[in-house]
């Protein structure tokens, strides 16, 4: 690491450290994510992370509310939740991060393309881009979803269809800001070409401005993708996932109302944290 | 630009969106593998026969798809959802007809409460700008906004119905009650005109959980805006002359400021409605409303394609009218596009 990138890496921690809301929601982050890759790699090995086997049955009573040998207690066919909740984690965390990231290179692209090229093309890209950003999204990723069939690969394509709009406006204004400026202008009368301007120079200055408007679109994907999970299109049981499991477990809302009420709160805290780390970043890059 | 121009523009364009849900819908309804005919009928394709002859001649399902499509269109303007198997072969229209109704009663009901308690926590965080009002405001839209509206839903119901038995678990109105004739198709608005009070009593009761449910997941957007906006415009050069001509400090909060920080709460109102509108889906179907939200989730259920189709485009066509509401509204509050 060379040490200009090392005191700036230090000193963006020192920011969000400083900053008790952004700190929180580091610290969620990078739980989700970690717990969501130790899940992926320990499946990739054929080692059971969890206390309990997810889908087995019956490995404690049934309904048996939290306790010290059920952390978060177990549903109907005595199955272990925390094991279940643990276990979901990766297909909410890819789903969002991948959506999301899907959605940043599309909209970098053709925000890019269409602010360097002006005239025709730009109206056309922007209109088509107004077009599908004025689409219901949660109606229109259930609505391809059904044709695509259910599964979490099928709903990450639903909302990878329509999630890149906003990118494309967001990139689209930041490049037009940047392309006036002296550095570009240079680049310009020196001869390079538009395709090398725009990956070269412009797209490394419009992506902070990017991937922080990402990071607070994170939580957003995580609950669009959590509903289509609720309405029983992303996994098919017994497989756990935490908008399936609210769905599954809200009829016994009054025997053993956490049952549900946990994997609700679960999606919750996720786009908590989303949403406090994407606030701080932002204030960090209005600060700058 | 010139006001009306504006309104024309958004009005093609809302036609445009129209025109491309539709294309969506229609490439959806063909894509379904194999015979479409078998997969709108789902599993009852072979027990009657009868309605697959009637359905591939009513959508000229053997024909080019250029043809089809011209017939999709026809169909659509006609009213001709196709039939919904999840109930019964009930054409997709009248059902959208009964359901549609409920969904608007609690959409705008949540509206209300959502602007009322949007505006109110947002002018209150701007005032008391990072102290206690403000920070406990935010953590209870973050909270609010962050949640999924089923699981705000079912934290209500447990809560206010089955715990503290305040308010109906379910339904849109006590089923023993009279229900009002249909004059303006509202049945709140049909009871309050017919003077059927104890079913407009009834219908607001039920009508409490789910519309909060829905309020308490989208008045942060609104509060959210409106605090930064209001605190943007506290720094303006206006509010600076209008405190030194000797204004006392409510009146160019309320009359100078929040004025004008209410257009930047038009602008987002849009968004707003969209999530509304959406949530209906979860929230219907956990308070058990009679609602089109309702209506999905069981055409989800059974593999009803008619069903999810017809109800994607009403609510494509819900959402795309009151965005278009909001930008001529925008267009009247706005100086800025009102006076071009």
């Amino acid at each position: 690491m060379k040490p200009n990138t090392r005191t700036r890496l230090f000193g963006s921690l020192r920011l969000i450290s400083r900053n008790k809301e952004a700190l929180i929601g580091t610290v969620i982050v990078v739980g989700f994510i970690l717990t969501a890759s130790a899940v992926t790699l320990s499946n990739l090995f054929g080692i059971q992370l969890t206390p309990y086997n997810p889908i087995a049955q019956n490995v404690g009573p049934p309904l048996a509310p939290p306790s010290s040998a059920h952390l978060l207690g177990t549903d109907v066919g005595g199955r272990d939740v925390f094991s279940r909740i643990v276990v979901a984690t990766p297909n909410d965390v890819a789903v969002s991060l991948v959506v999301v990231g899907v959605a940043l290179a599309v909209g970098a692209m053709i925000g890019s393309i269409a602010a360097f090229r002006g005239g025709l093309l730009d109206e056309v890209l922007m209109r088509f881009t107004d077009v599908i950003f004025a689409l219901p999204a949660l109606v229109l990723a259930m609505a391809i979803g059904i044709v695509l069939g259910v599964g979490v690969t099928n709903m990450m394509i639903a909302l990878m269809i329509i999630w890149w709009p906003p990118y494309a406006r967001l990139a689209r204004g930041e490049a037009l800001r940047v392309a006036h400026q002296n550095y570009i202008e240079a680049a310009r009368l020196s001869g390079i070409g538009t395709m090398k301007i725009l990956s070269k120079h412009v797209l490394r200055n419009i992506i902070v401005t990017m991937l922080v408007y990402a990071t607070l679109d994170i939580g957003t994907v995580i609950l669009v993708y959590s509903g289509l999970s609720y309405l029983g299109l992303s996994v098919r049981p017994p497989q756990p996932d935490w908008g399936e499991m609210v769905s599954a477990y809200q009829d016994y809302m009054l025997t053993a109302p956490w049952l549900p009420i946990i994997p609700g709160s679960i999606i919750a805290m996720g786009v908590i944290g989303f949403s406090l780390l994407g606030d701080g970043l932002r204030d960090m890059l209005e600060a700058r | 630009m010139n006001p009306f121009r504006y309104i024309l523009r958004r009005l093609l364009f809302g036609i445009l969106v129209l025109i491309c849900v539709v294309t969506i819908t229609f490439t959806l309804s063909r894509s379904l593998g194999g015979n479409t005919v078998a997969a709108w009928l789902g599993k009852s394709a072979s027990m009657h026969p009868e309605l697959a002859v009637l359905y591939a001649a009513k959508y000229h399902l053997n024909d080019p798809i250029p043809i089809q499509f011209y017939y999709y269109v026809i169909n659509l303007l006609e009213g001709n959802l196709g039939f919904s198997p999840s109930r019964g072969f009930e054409p997709v229209i009248s059902v959208i007809g009964t359901t549609l109704p409920f969904t608007l009663q609690i959409a705008l009901f949540a509206f209300l409460i959502s602007v009322i308690l949007g505006v109110l926590l947002g002018v209150v965080s701007a005032k008391y700008q990072h102290r206690t009002p403000d920070t406990c405001i935010r953590a209870f839209y973050l909270a609010g906004y962050s949640s999924p509206p089923f699981f705000v839903a079912l934290v209500l119901l447990i809560v206010f119905a089955f715990k503290l038995n305040l308010l109906p678990t379910g339904g849109a109105f006590d089923i023993q009650l009279n229900s009002p004739s249909i004059i303006t198709g509202l049945p709140i608005l049909d009871a309050a005109i017919e003077g059927n009070v104890p079913y407009l009593l009834s219908a607001l009761r039920h009508m409490i959980l789910p519309s909060m449910a829905l309020a308490l997941v989208t008045f942060g957007v609104l509060t959210r805006v409106l605090r930064s906006t209001l605190l943007d415009v506290m720094h303006a050069n206006y509010i600076r002359t209008a405190r030194a001509k000797g204004l006392d400090e409510n009146t160019v909060f309320f009359k100078h400021a929040l004025r004008n920080a209410m257009i930047s709460v038009v602008s987002i109102s849009s968004l707003m409605v969209t999530w509304l509108i959406t949530g209906t889906i979860f929230v219907e179907n956990i308070f058990s409303y009679p609602g089109m939200g309702q209506y999905v989730v069981q055409a989800l259920v059974g593999q009803d394609y008619p069903g999810i189709l017809g109800t994607t485009i009403v609510f494509a066509v819900m959402i795309v009218v009151t965005n278009l509401a909001a930008d001529i509204l925008y267009a009247i509050v706005d100086p800025q596009v009102r006076l071009g």
